[in-house]
């Protein structure tokens, strides 16, 4: 009966994609948090390869932060 | 002549409903931001409201679901709309006392069903809508939403927990902004289209619309402006019950808590499900706090939350059946709505400077 009153694949859809979103892009914000820790961390200690590997991770992670914003944007002005 | 009087009152009650929403909800929005000090607290709902004003031109598909799919739409008159709107306002006024954050749509629907059960029987309420679209999504978005906020919290911690606290401090702060920018974005797309659609529906059933019009220019632009202002003068109560009381919030549980709130908020809303923002946020803090350690949640707060969640519905539609009554007592002209609405004013009046006169303000909310 509950089957046929709520859309079992669309809910299915809406949790998985809650969850992934939200843990997406915790992942994405904390490597953000962390690569721009580390490279401040290791520039300010003179180590530059360690900084600039740790710059590219956290411009990487601002990307994909971004994105996420521009898909929430979207999602919103089409539903 | 009596059927422009009751237009002109549903309209005002139902922007009166509109700014209570907004007022209920702002600490949905503003709560977890105010309370990590990622923002101050006006900054913080001012940047809510202008957010709302901007939500509500996002997405204009008219929300009459939340009336159509719930009751049958032949028993919908303006008389029915207006009671089921004072039921949603008592209701929510009620819960604002009591620092309660409860959900405004919730309201509207309990109370729209209460009226409209009143003016047509049993048949009148669409069972499986109520079902599917109303209760299901309400036990299971705060669940999907606590798993997100403990998830990603456990997650962030992995991650950023051998950090100096002076970067996660700053990082997470930033990432608050935009988090808390992305849940009121999504709330006012969200919850302004609900009042645009019941004056539509008011609208339509007065015969000032066709029947499959969309809403007038004026409806979104006086719905938004509602909305946001209520927005602006916020409910400090329950921003304090949401930013400290459920939990004491570090700001990466903030972050998460927002993030989690918004990403169920957005992927529910695009499946078409209609949910509640105040039980999704509710869920997603007191998953960010239970990941850290379960007694941290203050569960006797989460329980009158819970209490207050589940007599919403009965609530409201307990007082809109009554109003919807008692309004046609005076028969089907504009006297009962008038009568009620001056009810309405003076106790509403009341119960705010009653409040004021004993409740915290926003230092209260600060602390």
């Amino acid at each position: 009966m509950i089957a046929t009153i709520v859309d079992g694949e669309k809910l299915f859809q809406a949790i998985w994609t809650s969850l992934v979103g939200a843990v997406g892009v915790t992942l994405a914000f904390s490597l953000l948090v962390l690569g721009a820790a580390r490279s401040s961390e290791h520039g300010r200690a003179g180590r530059r390869t360690h900084a600039g590997v740790y710059g590219v991770l956290a411009v990487v992670a601002l990307a994909a932060c971004l994105a996420a914003v521009v898909l929430a944007l979207i999602v919103m002005t089409t539903k | 002549m009596g059927g422009e009087i009751i237009i002109v009152i549903v309209v005002v009650t139902a922007l009166a409903f509109d700014f209570t929403n907004g007022f209920h909800d702002t600490a949905n929005v503003v709560a977890t931001s105010i309370s990590t000090r990622a923002l101050p607290p006006r900054t913080a709902v001012s940047i809510a409201a202008v957010l709302n004003f901007v939500g509500a031109f996002l997405s204009l598909k008219v929300a009459a679901t939340v009336a159509g799919d719930i009751v049958n739409q032949e028993v919908i008159t303006t008389t029915v709309v207006f009671a089921g709107l004072v039921g949603a306002i008592a209701w929510n006024l009620a819960t604002w006392y009591f620092g309660l954050p409860s959900s405004s749509s919730h309201a509207l629907i309990g109370g729209v069903v209460g009226a409209a059960f009143v003016a047509g029987g049993a048949d009148a309420v669409l069972g499986d809508g109520l079902l599917g679209k109303v209760v299901i999504p309400a036990l299971v978005a705060p669940l999907v939403a606590f798993a997100g906020g403990w998830m990603s919290i456990l997650l962030a911690y992995r991650l950023i927990g051998r950090l100096r606290p002076g970067h996660v401090t700053r990082g997470f702060r930033v990432g608050q902004i935009a988090s808390g920018g992305l849940l009121a974005l999504a709330h006012g797309t969200n919850d302004a289209q609900k009042t645009m659609g019941v004056i539509t529906l008011a609208l339509i059933a007065n015969g000032n619309l066709a029947p499959d019009a969309g809403p007038p220019d004026w409806v979104v632009v006086t719905a938004a402006t509602a909305i946001a202002a209520g927005t602006y003068f916020g409910g400090w109560r329950i921003i304090r019950t949401m930013g400290s009381r459920i939990i004491k919030m570090d700001v990466a549980q903030g972050f998460t808590a927002q993030t989690a709130g918004a990403t169920t908020i957005l992927a529910a809303s695009h499946a078409g499900f209609p949910l509640s923002t105040t039980h999704v946020i509710s869920g997603a803090v007191m998953g960010s706090g239970a990941a850290k350690r379960l007694s941290a949640v203050r569960w006797g707060v989460a329980g009158n939350i819970a209490v207050a969640w589940v007599l919403t519905l009965p609530a409201a539609a307990l007082v809109g059946g009554a109003v919807y009554a008692f309004t046609r007592i005076f028969g089907t002209g504009a006297a009962g709505p008038i009568i009620v609405s001056a009810i309405i004013l003076v106790a509403g009046v009341a119960l705010v400077v009653r409040r004021i006169q004993r409740g915290p303000s926003i230092s209260a909310a600060e602390t």
